[in-house]
């Protein structure tokens, strides 16, 4: 009976002590991954940052504008008279077809289509 | 059964150490037996307190390895530092518009530096350098290289080119710091608003310096009530028009009327604050708000505005400008003169310098000095900027200085103050200080009454009559109610005036019907054309580029184009222009 008693008790450390190493290698496993995790997420930010200036850089609206210039030739800055409220369309009704004004007169050109 | 048995025993043992023997059953107890008995016995001793010292020592081994695997000390850093912020932290926190567009930020970069006791063949090493970087002197480098040491500055805030060069050279005692760069990517845009930090990232001018402390200090970014798209259109329509009148320089400015924010602020020259050591003094100085000019008539929107609010002239009332005013050496005379008596409305809208040189003697110099000092124009502008000039002022207000004031000569102001004294003069009387730095409604400034409401209801039909019929009629960008008043002078050289080199502006806003927008521009010297007919004007000159400004900024701003015909607009901007004549009844 005792030496029963003493077999459970040895296995019951050896399980817990099997237990325990296990849990603390895993924890130590997922701290590396976090850590690896942590150190791919600075250098996203930090690439989001540089990326984040050369978009403001790349947007620039005196360059945009060259660009519309050269690659949208028909397209013009909007006149006064074609600014309209939603108000002011007319009422949606549902065998309306789109009129031909409203239609675009030109096709619409870029330079990476030929 | 064995395992039982030598635990029994063991305690016996270890309760007689060294003493007596333990019986040996199966061995007969004879005498030549004691002498080999003695040595085991010995032994068995030895064993055991080498057995105890390796148990203790494997003991102290597992305790260890527990230790270590599972109870590993507190201080020891865990995982790589994280950042919970969107953004990564930089020393100078970034400037944002009012959209949140990036107009200045720090970017990595590397910085040259040598350390001189690891440097093999200084000349070798100083001229394999220049090879990157042609525009250092090897002489100097070698001495730098030379010196006694662990540290010296070679080259700061590199390209990753030229990193890679210098490496490639692979010369020892070469090593780089990285350093934070500040960019500017929209460049001369907003130059003078931003200003510039020098290479150790402290700002030396524009916002950089004036929120030096809030930039180092916090992570957030400043967000600044600059539109980089108005920006642009006041750019670009400031930029042509220079061209096209090879004027020295220009200002544009954009204020919202109902809370002060400068939503666009432009001077001309400029310069790419990337790289400020390019530009020169001239390109440097904002016009805008360091720059001090005598603004000629558009201060007889003050004026006529003091007038009225005092009561010493009603709208219907008007003054004799027949002939020409003389105190003491001065002739005060009429550009577009008429000759005849003139009504308020007629004063302003032809701009008679001697009906407002009158009207103003009738409000009396310290009023006059009353309402410009409530309208900002007597103290320097509370903008955020370091840049601001301090209005000059007559030393001494005779009455004659009143007279000048009146339309805008003897008193020079900074154009961004202008603009801010207009947009009170609309916004019901209401004065808003200027501000650069988009706030929350909960820490703004309390406007001040500078005028009453009814008083600056008349103003927006004045200053809408000056578009529709009088001399900023170019300055009408249909569908938007513009209003504004031409401002032309001369600029002064050596005691008189230059006729040729003027200052010709324009200010503007819209819709006048509830203005919400001031607009400024301003031509420093600009020459005539041939389409101006011979006249370099602000109606001719300036008021153009207004409108060509609100007909592209307009929308963008949130003012929606009415027709300008309809019998509201009628009723709220009509105004009667003489007392006998008739009512406007096509306005």
């Amino acid at each position: 009976m005792k030496s029963y008693a003493l077999l459970c008790w040895l296995l019951l450390i050896t399980a817990a002590g099997y237990a325990m190493f296990h849990v603390s290698f895993q924890v130590e496993e997922l701290e590396q991954e976090l850590s690896d995790l942590n150190r791919t997420a600075l250098n996203e930010q930090e690439a989001i940052h540089v990326l984040r200036a050369e978009w403001s850089y790349l947007s620039r609206p005196d360059r945009i504008s060259e660009l519309a210039k050269e690659l949208l030739p028909s397209l013009r800055p909007p006149a006064v008279s074609q600014i309209q409220t939603v108000e002011q369309l007319p009422e949606k009704n549902a065998d309306s077809v789109i009129p031909a004004t409203m239609r675009l007169s030109f096709p619409l050109r870029t330079k990476f289509d030929d | 059964m064995r395992l039982r048995a030598s635990k029994s025993h063991r305690p016996q043992r270890r309760s007689q150490p060294g003493g007596r023997r333990r019986p040996c059953v199966p061995c007969a107890a004879t005498g030549a037996d004691s002498a080999l008995k003695e040595a085991m016995e010995i032994g068995r001793t030895r064993l055991l307190i080498m057995g105890t010292v390796l148990t203790l020592a494997f003991g102290c081994v597992a305790g260890r390895l527990v230790d270590l695997t599972l109870l590993r000390p507190a201080q020891e850093p865990r995982a790589a530092a994280t950042s919970s912020k969107d953004v990564i932290e930089t020393e100078r926190a970034e400037i944002v518009d009012r959209e949140g567009v990036v107009l200045a930020t720090g970017l990595a970069t590397a910085s040259l530096y040598a350390n001189p006791s690891h440097i093999l063949d200084p000349d070798e090493t100083a001229r394999l350098i220049t090879t990157v970087l042609p525009d250092e002197d090897p002489a100097k480098l070698a001495k730098l290289l030379r010196r006694k040491g662990t540290f010296v500055w070679l080259r700061r805030k590199l390209t990753p080119d030229q990193q890679w060069q210098i490496n490639q050279l692979g010369q020892p005692g070469l090593d780089f710091l990285r350093e934070e760069a500040r960019v500017y990517p929209h460049g001369e845009l907003m130059a003078h608003v931003l200003g510039m930090t020098d290479i150790d990232n402290q700002g030396t001018a524009g916002i950089e310096r004036s929120f030096d402390e809030r930039l180092r200090g916090h992570q957030a970014p400043l967000k600044l009530t600059l539109d980089t798209r108005i920006q642009h259109i006041v750019h670009e329509a400031l930029d042509e028009a220079i061209q096209k009148h090879s004027a020295i320089g220009g200002v544009g400015i954009v204020l919202d009327i109902n809370n002060g924010e400068v939503v666009s602020l432009v001077s001309m020259p400029d310069f790419d604050n990337n790289r400020p050591g390019d530009a020169n003094a001239d390109q440097i100085r904002n016009r805008a708000t360091l720059g001090t000019y005598e603004l000629g008539s558009t201060f007889k929107i003050f004026t006529t505005a003091m007038a009225l609010d005092t009561g010493v002239v009603v709208l219907s009332g008007g003054y004799d400008a027949t002939n020409p005013i003389k105190v003491s050496r001065f002739t005060i005379r009429d550009y577009h003169a008429k000759r005849r008596w003139l009504s308020v409305p007629e004063i302003f809208m032809y701009s008679s310098n001697i009906g407002a040189a009158k009207m103003a003697i009738d409000v009396g110099g310290e009023t006059q000095q009353t309402y410009l000092r409530r309208l900002g124009l007597m103290t320097p502008s509370p903008i955020e900027l370091p840049e601001v000039g301090a209005p000059q002022l007559p030393k001494v207000w005779r009455p004659v200085n009143t007279m000048t004031i009146s339309y805008g000569h003897g008193i020079a102001v900074s154009p961004l103050q202008l603009t801010s004294a207009v947009a009170a003069i609309l916004n019901d009387g209401l004065y808003h200080a200027p501000t650069l730095i988009k706030r929350t409604s909960s820490i703004k400034k309390k406007p001040t009454r500078v005028i009453s409401k009814a008083t600056s209801r008349t103003m927006r039909r004045l200053l809408r009559l000056v578009v529709d019929q009088g001399t900023g009629r170019q300055a009408a960008a249909k569908g938007f109610l513009v209003g504004g008043k031409t401002g032309t002078s001369e600029k002064q050289s050596g005691r008189g005036y230059n006729r040729r080199s003027l200052i010709s502006s324009f200010v503007g806003a819209f819709p006048m019907n509830k203005p919400r927008y001031v607009v400024l521009a301003l031509l420093d010297e600009p020459k005539a054309t041939k389409d101006t007919h011979g006249y370099a004007t602000g109606g001719w000159v300036a008021a153009p580029i207004v409108r060509r400004i609100i007909e592209r900024a307009g929308t963008t701003l949130g003012v929606m184009p009415v027709d300008e015909e309809t019998p509201e607009i009628h009723a709220d901007l009509a105004i009667a222009l003489t007392k006998e004549g008739p009512t406007l009844a096509s306005y």
